[in-house]
This record gives structure tokens, C-alpha cells and sequence, in this order.
């Protein structure tokens, strides 16, 4: 069987579907491994999720690890990693990304004006066997990078809304911004933004398009894949829309899934996912589109019920994409003086651990009622919290605006958003006593390099452990975002999509969260989603260019 | 400070571009991002706007405050005050004749972000200010225009 048509609209060897990371960075190799490259983006705008990122890579033995002196070896990284993947990723998948990411980088940085710096995050599980803390971070941050060297494409490049100022992990550090926003050098950010510079994924993905552009690769924005053509059981190609009309693109050597994530269809979130994304945090075109034609060519799936959960807030009237902004909560739920509770006033999670962990509680069920457990919730903190640190957009001090509830006790906190009066009360009374010996034996908060991390140092003795004492008090509800979903294909370790049978499908590769990742269920560290869309980005091209 | 200033001439005489701009409530729909203005007293008013900051959308409350209404010289001069967002400004309409039957209407808005943020607020403001000052005189043009055809 085959849907071939008679005639192509377009023609390449290489057609890669999405400009995140994961696609533009096939797309380049691609080229540099002599195919014809065509990008298509369902959007009008390139850079997917990845722009609106922090765009860290994770990457054990990179070489700015060696040229800093730092020590890791791949055997290291092999048993961190498996502790993470936890038996549920072939591990040959781990190996070839272990193998592969240092070779990407290097590549990537040789070949496009890409350049990353070594960040002092640690991994996401520093006290894992293998595992690296801040000193001897595996997270490389991307410089800052100037927009206007993307001449008239600059207005192409999709904006970052969360995290789009021109800074760098290590000036990030060095104004120890986590907990002193005063320190941050607004002035000279604005001095930046003024002469085009941006940062984190922005500056990833813009660097990663003037790549591109030297390449004479322009995504072809506003134009959606929707089919695969097959002839013969090879992918030859896909049937795309542009607008009210259908196209039928060629691919000789190949056709790579870089399409991202599920988390904004409803219809497939149901299928697959144990709970509910309300508030993705990605742009909203990922609709699980490549999901849907690789599941049309039988492959084989994985990690299906997975995301990478974000906690999220969401501030009213701000919009990004037509759509509600969903706000991560990174520091506003790991600093000192917060604590997250459910509806009765409990808590029921380390607040300081990673976001992709921390965020599994919220979708325990209860077996009697079958509602959420920990849905709805909140952040609850104190004057002392908005005294020194930054809750989403409120910079210490300044008036709290009234989406905030806030209130003179605990209790009429507690009554103003919905939570049991009374266990709330308790629960911030015990609290308050594991704060008293600095230590939470009911979740280990702040036990952690990983916690300290995102602490503050200056907060005796354990540096994410705050008395919530002093009035007024605030309340914040949560919402379950997710950076992306992180279910799919399960691919080879040269990237093409596997059969239901276990052997590759001619002619189709996959990279990014569009594929079963290879973290599996958790989260290696910062950079994690990142890392392996590259490499498997990498790895795809290559493979499909000799082709 | 983002600052903009924009002149327009309009086909009409100086009395009925200054009755058409005397009437808030004709012109005020055609401020990009307008929800809605509430009139507090002869000068102060409550707007709210849904407006961009760079990529974001934010919905914006600020109270404007008619610092001085000069039928003579024909000018409005007023300032604004952020209510939900740290901001303040003002800004003003100037009408001059040019003939019996062209005005020169002179629109001149500035506005400030506040807070620890607000230089880069600003920064993020300013290439947005031009087009919004530019869209607002050109329907109030249009409009004026219509009215005495
Ligand atoms: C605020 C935030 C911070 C983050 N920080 C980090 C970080 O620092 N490090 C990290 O590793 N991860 C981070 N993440 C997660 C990370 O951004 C994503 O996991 C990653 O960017 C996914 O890359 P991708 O290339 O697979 O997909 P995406 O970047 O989402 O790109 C997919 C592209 O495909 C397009 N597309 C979808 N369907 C079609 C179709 N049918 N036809 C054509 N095009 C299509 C989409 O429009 C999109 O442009 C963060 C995410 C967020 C939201």
C-alpha cells in the first residue's frame, strides 16, 4: 500500500518536522553530512519549547568539564544514570547518549556560533551513586547571544516569556540571584536587551538558527505535518498544511520527528497520562502530532505516561500565544519560609526536590473518592519569605499584588483559599518545629545538596527551612504544568523509530520529547531534556544523511 | 523614560477635532489593548488595558488623572499612575489649525515602569510605543474624518 502521490510539491533528502532543539540541531548536521535539508514548523515562530527554556544541557564528560579540571568518566555517569532511568530504558539507549553528548557539543560548538559555559548545578540526584554536585556540575548554561546577527529573521525566533533575559547561569551565581533579586543588575540586563541580546533557550535556539541560516536552511514556518507517506514500508515522505491547503514533501533519505510533546491534546493526554496537565508550560502547538504518525506506521511506544512535571502558578491576565501563562515554581517553593499544602492543610512533599519528582504526589488519588489527594494545593509563606526573596513577579517587598490571598493568621489564610482551617494551622506548627532543629523528617527538605542548591545559604542551619511565623501570611494556588510530555517511539540508538517488532522503520527517525526519552520516569539534571533532543537530533541526521 | 510623540494632520477644522477628542468615551476603544475605562469624577478616570509587554500579555489597571484642560489653547494634558502594575506616566493631546480646514493634532504619551524590574520593562515598552500612539491617531483621524464627510 502506499499513498505516494503522483506529483511532490516539495522536494529534499532530509526533512526534519519542528525547530527545537532537537530539530534544528538535525537539521545542521544533516547538512554538514551532505543531505538537502528542509525544516518545516507548524508555528509561526522557531524555536518551540526549547526558546521558551533555561536551555541547559546536561552532559556528563563534556569537554568544559575537562578544560575546568573537572573529573567525570563515563562509567559514573553509566550507574547515575541508571539509578535514574530505573530498568525502564534499553540500556544501550543510555550508553550511546552517555557516548555521544561530549561528541555533540563539541560539533555543535565547532560548527554554529552555539557556545555554553559550565553552570554549579548539580544533578538532579547528587547523592546518587555517580552523581555530581554544583562543584562539579555536568550543566552547561549558553552564553548570551545577539539577535540582530539573525538580521530580518530575528522576528522569526520565538521569544522567551519566563526566562528570556540576556544572562548567563554564571552571572546568575555570581549575584547569588536565587535569593538576593537584589543583587541582580537590572540596569545592565536592560542595557543588553537594548543592544539584542538574549539568553538561556532564546539564545540557544537563536544561535542554533543562525546556524541554520548560514546553511541557507529557513524553516518553513506555519506549515503542519500531518501524514507520513509510505510506500512499500519505507516513510518517503509527509503530507503537511499550510493553511487551507495540503502538501506532499519528499524525503529520500529520511523524515525526523523533532515535533515535541502531547501536553496540549486533550485526547491523548486522556489516553496515556495517569493525571492531569491544566497548565502546560510549553507554546501550545505541541499536539502529539508526530505521536499520531508514528503510531500511524505501528511503532512501538514507551514511557507513555510520563511528563516532565512543573509546578506551576499562574498569574491572571497574563497571556502568552493567546493562551494563560503557566509560571513554574522553581525558588518560590524551595527558599525558606514556604511550604506547599493540600486541601487539608498537609503537606505531602519534599518542596525542594526537582521539579520532575516532586511533582508525582500531585497526582496520588485517593482509592475512596477517587479525587486528587494533593489537588488543589498551594504555596503558603510568609512576610519573611516576601521580606527577602521574589515570588514569581513580586520583587521583595513591593505591594503584593491581590491574585496573592494574604491574610493576619494562618487560619483566615486557610479560610480565604479553601484549606482546612485547622490542619493548616497544625501543619504550620509542626513545621515550624522541624525549622527549630533545622531538620524535616517527614520529607527530608533541605537534607540535600540538590535542596541547598535552590536555598538559601544564609539560612541557619538548614538553608531551605523557614519559620512561616510572621504576619501577614500568603497563599498561592498551584496548577499541574508540564515542560513538556516525554512519551513516544521508542527509537535505536541511532535514532530511527522502531517497529512494534523491534526493527527500525525505513526512512523514519525521532529526537526530542516527541520519543520515549531516554531519562525514562525521572530527570538526570538540568539540561536533561535538552542534552538528549541534541544528541538524538544528532545521531538521527547522521544516520539519515548516509542513507 | 519610553517617550513617543506622533502628529497627525487631520482633514477637519480645529473645532470639531477639538469637540471629537474632548469625548473620551469616542476615542477610547481605539487605544490598542482597551477593555474598558471607568470615569471617577471630571478628571480622574480607572482604564484597563490588556496590553504586551515583549511576548507577554498583561491585563493592566491605571488610574488617569486630567492634569489641565485648556479649552484655549486646545491641549489635555494628563498623567497616569499604575494601579496593579508599578508604572506611572502621562501624556498629552495638542491641537493646532493649519487652515480652515486641517488641524494638526499632536498626541505625546510617556510612561515608566517602576520596581527593581523596570529597566528592563522599559526596554521591552519602547518599540511598542510608536506603533500604539501611531494606531490611536490614525483612527482618531479616520474617525474625525467620517464625522464631517
Ligand atoms: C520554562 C521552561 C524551562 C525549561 N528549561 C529547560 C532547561 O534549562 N534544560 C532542559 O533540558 N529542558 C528545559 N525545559 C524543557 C525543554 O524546553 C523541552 O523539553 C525541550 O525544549 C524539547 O525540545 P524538542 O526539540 O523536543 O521540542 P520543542 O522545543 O517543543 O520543539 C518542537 C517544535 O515542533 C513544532 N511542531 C509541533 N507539531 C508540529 C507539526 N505537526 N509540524 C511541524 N512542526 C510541529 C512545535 O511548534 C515546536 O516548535 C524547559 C521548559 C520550559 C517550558
Amino acid at each position: 500500500m502506499t499513498n505516494k502521490p503522483e506529483k511532490w510539491d516539495m522536494e529534499t533528502d532530509v526533512l526534519v518536522i519542528g525547530t527545537g532543539a532537537a530539530g534544528l540541531t538535525s537539521a545542521i548536521v544533516a547538512k554538514d553530512n551532505g543531505a538537502a535539508v528542509l525544516v518545516i514548523e507548524k508555528s509561526g515562530l522557531v524555536g518551540g519549547t526549547t526558546s521558551a527554556s533555561g536551555g541547559a544541557v546536561w552532559a556528563p564528560c563534556n569537554h568544559h568539564m575537562t578544560e575546568k579540571g573537572i573529573d567525570d568518566s563515563r562509567e559514573e555517569a553509566l550507574v547515575y544514570c541508571k539509578q535514574i532511568t530505573k530498568g525502564r530504558v534499553p540500556e544501550e539507549l543510555v550508553e550511546k547518549y552517555i557516548d555521544t553528548v561530549p561528541e555533540m557539543l563539541k560539533f555543535m560548538e565547532d560548527t554554529t556560533p552555539l557556545k555554553f559555559e559550565v553552570a554549579t548545578m548539580p544533578d538532579y540526584h547528587p547523592q546518587f551513586e555517580g552523581g555530581h554536585d554544583g562543584k562539579d556540575s555536568r550543566t552547561l548554561g549558553p552564553l548570551t547571544f545577539n539577535k540582530m546577527e539573525l538580521g530580518d529573521s530575528m522576528a522569526k525566533l520565538r521569544p522567551n516569556p519566563t526566562m528570556g533575559l540576556p544572562l548567563t547561569f554564571a552571572e546568575m551565581d555570581e549575584w547569588d540571584s536565587i535569593c538576593k533579586p537584589q543583587n541582580v543588575d537590572f540596569e545592565l540586563i536592560a542595557q543588553r536587551m537594548g543592544e539584542g541580546l538574549c539568553g538561556f533557550g532564546e539564545a540557544l535556539m537563536a544561535a542554533l538558527y543562525k546556524g541554520c541560516l548560514d546553511r541557507d536552511i529557513d524553516p518553513i514556518v506555519n506549515t503542519r505535518a500531518l501524514e507520513l507517506v509510505v510506500d512499500d514500508g519505507k516513510v518517503i515522505g509527509i503530507i503537511a498544511r499550510q493553511e487551507d491547503k495540503e502538501i506532499y514533501i519528499s524525503a529520500s533519505k529520511g523524515v525526523i520527528l523533532a515535533s515535541g510533546g502531547f501536553e496540549w491534546n486533550e485526547e491523548l493526554k486522556n489516553t496515556f497520562l495517569p493525571g492531569e496537565i491544566t497548565h502546560p508550560n510549553s507554546p501550545p502547538y505541541n499536539e502529539g502530532d508526530g505521536l499520531k504518525m508514528a503510531m500511524s506506521v505501528n511503532a512501538k511506544l514507551g514511557n507513555m505516561t510520563e511528563h516532565w512535571g512543573w509546578v506551576s502558578m499562574s498569574i491572571p491576565g497574563e497571556e502568552v500565544d493567546g493562551r494563560p501563562l503557566s509560571r513554574g515554581s522553581l525558588t518560590e517553593r524551595a527558599l525558606p519560609h514556604v511550604i506547599i499544602v493540600n486541601k487539608k492543610g498537609k503537606r505531602f512533599v519534599n518542596e525542594a526536590a526537582s521539579y520532575n519528582d516532586m511533582f508525582k504526589p500531585f497526582w496520588e488519588v485517593n482509592e475512596n473518592t477517587l479525587e486528587y489527594k494533593n489537588l488543589p494545593s498551594w504555596h503558603v509563606f510568609d512576610q519573611q519569605f516576601h521580606d527577602k526573596y521574589a515570588f514569581l513577579t513580586v520583587m521583595p517587598g513591593e505591594d503584593v499584588p491581590d491574585y496573592i490571598l494574604q491574610a493576619d493568621t494562618i487560619k483566615e489564610l486557610a479560610e480565604k483559599a479553601g484549606i482546612d482551617p485547622e490542619g493548616l494551622a497544625n501543619e504550620v506548627e509542626k513545621f515550624n518545629g522541624y525549622v527549630e532543629k533545622g531538620e524535616d523528617p517527614d520529607f527530608n527538605r533541605g537534607k540535600d545538596v540538590f535542596d541547598h542548591y535552590w536555598g538559601d545559604a544564609d539560612n541557619k542551619p538548614n538553608p531551605s527551612l523557614g519559620y512561616i511565623k510572621k504576619p501577614p501570611f500568603y497563599a498561592m494556588q498551584n496548577y499541574c504544568g508540564s515542560l513538556g510530555t516525554k512519551g513516544g517511539p521508542r527509537t535505536s540508538t541511532d535514532a530511527q523509530v522502531l517497529h512494534m517488532s523491534g526493527v527500525p522503520i525505513p526512512g523514519l527517525y525521532a529526537a526530542g520529547n516527541v520519543t520515549a526519552v531516554v531519562s525514562g520516569p525521572s530527570y538526570f539534571g538540568a539540561g536533561g531534556t535538552i542534552g538528549p533532543a541534541m544528541t538524538f537530533g544528532y545521531l538521527a541526521a547522521r544516520h539519515a544523511a548516509k542513507q | 523614560m519610553p517617550q513617543v510623540e506622533y502628529k497627525n494632520i487631520v482633514n477637519a477644522p480645529m473645532d470639531a477635532v477639538w469637540s471629537y477628542v474632548s469625548v473620551i468615551d469616542k476615542w477610547a476603544p481605539f487605544l490598542k489593548g482597551y477593555v474598558k475605562h471607568e470615569e471617577l469624577n471630571d478628571k480622574e478616570s480607572i482604564w484597563t488595558l490588556k496590553g504586551d509587554v515583549g511576548v507577554l500579555c498583561r491585563v493592566v489597571e491605571m488610574k488617569v488623572n486630567i492634569t489641565d484642560w485648556d479649552d484655549d489653547a486646545k491641549k489635555v494634558a494628563f498623567e497616569i499612575e499604575g494601579i496593579n502594575e508599578k508604572a506611572t506616566g502621562g501624556g498629552t493631546f495638542i491641537a493646532v489649525s493649519q487652515s480652515d480646514n486641517e488641524t494638526e493634532l499632536t498626541f505625546i504619551l510617556e510612561i515608566n515602569a517602576g520596581g527593581m524590574i523596570g529597566p528592563v520593562v522599559n526596554v521591552l515598552m519602547k518599540p511598542m510605543l510608536k506603533p500604539v500612539a501611531a494606531e490611536m491617531a490614525n483612527k482618531i483621524k479616520d474617525a474625525i474624518e467620517k464625522e464631517q464627510a
